[in-house]
């Protein structure tokens, strides 16, 4: 039990020093990111290209930049988020609330989404360039 | 362990709950990782209800297994790289600062 909050404890610090860092200083043209391994050896953006540049716009409540770097991040953000919220609100005040997230097909809708959104995000035409972090 | 060795008992046994599928984890590793591991793991998540459905329990415990191996893999290396470069990058930029 100790040892949980600990690890608990830890991974806030972490989190929070992290938020910190995402939020004083804009991941773009920061020498201090890390370049997606991915886009920078194939050149290719994958569905989580943008994030660090939507983290940090979110800490400023960019709500514009957050969907110019990453247009699925915050409403998959807020799905994980929803998930999460009815699973502590089940496993504490014992409702029996079930997340569409937990439904058989759940997986399979967002593996579709996701692969179009890598797929359109990479087309080499302008009407795609919003997808484009 | 027997239970293990035993895959008519083993399947008995899985068959009341669809093991996990890892999928809301798969889906913060593909956001925040930059790697596409995450997405390797969605693919065994979507397995994993799809044999279950058709009552291949073992395949499910399969998938259910890989999707958490990719997940962790995705997030280990996301971890890895985010922080080894922080603090590289980090240590840099505070000796340069130092210097001047």
């Amino acid at each position: 039990m100790q040892k949980n909050y600990l690890k608990l404890f830890l991974a806030f610090l972490a989190l929070s020093l992290l938020t910190y860092l995402y939020f004083k200083y804009d991941p773009i043209n920061n020498l201090l990111f890390p370049k997606c391994p991915l886009h920078a050896t194939t050149g290719i953006y994958c569905p989580g290209c943008g994030s660090q540049r939507a983290t940090h716009a979110l800490l400023h409540f960019d709500i514009i930049g957050v969907f110019k770097s990453n247009i699925l991040f915050l409403p998959a953000l807020l799905l994980v988020g929803y998930h999460y919220v009815l699973k502590t609100m089940n496993h504490f005040i014992g409702t029996t609330y079930s997340s569409i997230l937990d439904r058989p097909n759940a997986p399979l809708i967002t593996l579709a989404i996701v692969v179009f959104y890598w797929i359109a995000r990479n087309l080499p035409y302008e009407v795609f360039d919003f997808l484009r972090p | 362990m027997s239970d293990q060795l035993n895959p008519e008992v083993n399947q008995t046994f899985n068959q009341g709950m669809q093991p996990k599928n890892y999928l809301v984890e798969s889906i913060l590793v593909t956001i925040f990782c930059c790697l596409p591991l995450g997405i390797v793991g969605i693919v065994f998540a979507s397995q994993v209800s799809t044999k279950y459905v058709a009552g291949d329990y073992a395949g499910a415990e399969d998938s259910s297994k890989q999707a958490k191996k990719f997940m962790m893999w995705g997030l280990i290396a996301g971890v890895v790289v985010l922080v080894s470069y922080l603090a590289i990058m980090g240590t840099t930029i505070f000796a340069l600062a130092a210097q001047q």
